[in-house]
């Protein structure tokens, strides 16, 4: 056991960046906050690759399959899907008001909105809440930066979040477990064939201008995680000032 | 069919119409006059925009001098440079960040004077503001395309003699502290002289010249 526990350990340690000594160096180095950069850098490079063979291709086979208004089915019923977990962590977050919009808009649409492929409630700005945000609400950091083979960008804390939110799946309970890892597989694909369909030119156009793709894409998912996690809110003012 | 059943409990709406007043009354209430005179700013320069690309018959020549000041009327480029080095502007001597700054402005101007004429038929709706601070407003403004998503982007602008943009913040996202992020990443990989050399290839490639 011990002995697996070294090698783990050796390993991690291999994934590690090193820590600059230069004061202004090791600054950049902090707020970069990826120590693991060398490992996160192979799966991303990885996840570019299936991104390149598979998902491009599948998001532009879609795009082409179904019109606009069938896509915007799909992405109703995939939020609707998402509504139990958002629904909990809303009230993890004292957010009892958007408890409230959460559970009225998931009977509603599940209902009247034929499983929830019609969103019958529009008007009002739909919101996803993950377990993540919820501890990032509570005060836990972001923990250090981390790839996800497949998933993509997140970060200690939002992967720990990711595992811990399938408590609050209704799936986790209704399936049993092999019907449960391939509904969650085949949202998980869904998921992310429709959002790539969604943003495939401005996807592409970051690709090709970015200096580095692996930074840009960090910094892009940090900053839209902080929005996400504010709710959308102005980030605090004495953090934009230019003065 | 998606507009065929809208409904609501009214205590939603009832939350939704206060939070919509506090946010209003909050944004409103300090430095009201220094909101307004960004938000006019922005009004004007979006309008002034769409005129250098409706002049008729514009080379790419005469289109890249007028996009220029428009640039130079708009943006604080100086500063919006400095953002972008981050902690290594403080590293750099006089002359590096002379040269730095006249890469950066190169590097914006080529960027968005190609982005930027592409746009055909887009509307451009400012929507407010809300003060920062004494000198720094929130312009927020819609950029509505057809048949496609609207895009959100807020303008900070800062008044010294006069307002002038020092960052873009598209759907959430700003400018400076994307290009923050990038130039530091190859700073942290090759020094300064990565970052001009890196600035200096993408400025070469640019189709419209600058």
């Amino acid at each position: 056991m011990s002995r697996y526990l070294a090698l783990a350990a050796a390993g991690f340690l291999a994934a590690c960046a090193s820590v600059p000594a230069d004061p202004i160096a090791r600054a950049a180095y902090e707020e970069a906050n990826d120590p693991l950069e060398p490992m996160n850098r192979a799966i991303f490079a990885f996840n570019v690759k299936v991104d390149e063979y598979a998902l491009e291709p599948m998001a532009r086979a879609y795009r082409k399959a179904l019109n606009e208004t069938a896509r915007d089915g799909v992405r109703n019923f995939l939020h609707n899907l998402s509504a139990p977990v958002t629904f909990a962590n809303d009230i993890l977050q004292g957010e009892f008001d958007r408890a409230a919009q959460t559970s009225w808009d998931f009977v509603m649409n599940t209902t009247v909105g034929l499983l929830g492929f019609v969103d019958v409630t529009e008007g009002w700005e739909p919101h996803k809440e993950d377990l993540g945000q919820t501890l990032a609400v509570w005060g836990v950091g972001d923990g250090a930066y981390l790839v996800l083979p497949f998933y993509g960008p997140s970060s200690l804390r939002d992967a720990a979040g990711l595992f811990g939110d399938r408590v609050f799946d209704p799936a986790t309970y209704a399936l049993d477990p092999t019907e449960g890892a391939n509904f969650f597989a085949t949202r998980a694909v869904t998921d992310a064939v429709d959002t790539r369909a969604r943003t495939l030119e401005e996807f592409n156009e970051i690709k090709r201008t970015s200096f580095d793709f692996y930074v840009t894409a960090r910094s892009l998912f940090r900053q839209a995680r902080r929005n996400q996690i504010r709710n959308g809110a102005p980030a605090p003012f004495d953090e934009i000032t230019f003065n | 069919m998606q507009n065929l059943v809208k409904i609501g409990p009214s205590s939603r709406w009832i939350a939704g119409v206060a939070g919509m007043a506090t946010a209003l009354f909050l944004s409103v209430a300090p430095a009201a006059a220094g909101t307004r005179e960004a938000e006019a700013f922005v009004r004007q320069r979006g309008a002034d925009a769409i005129k250098v690309l409706s002049t008729p018959g514009i080379n790419d020549q005469q289109y890249l001098r007028e996009f220029n000041d428009f640039v130079d009327k708009s943006f604080d480029v100086p500063a919006m440079a400095q953002f972008a080095l981050g902690i290594y502007w403080r590293q750099a001597n006089e002359q590096q960040r002379a040269e730095y700054v006249k890469l950066y402005k190169n590097y914006f101007v080529g960027t968005y004077a190609a982005r930027f004429r592409t746009f055909s038929g887009e509307n451009f709706d400012v929507l407010g503001a809300r003060a920062i601070n004494e000198t720094e407003s929130l312009v927020q403004s819609r950029i509505v395309r057809p048949g496609q998503a609207p895009i959100n982007v807020e303008w900070h602008v800062r008044e010294n003699s006069q307002p002038k943009v020092v960052d873009m913040i598209i759907e959430g996202l700003r400018l400076g502290v994307t290009l923050r992020d990038e130039f530091s990443g190859v700073i942290q990989s090759g020094g300064l002289d990565a970052l001009f050399k890196a600035l200096r290839e993408r400025n070469a490639k640019f189709a419209l010249g600058a």
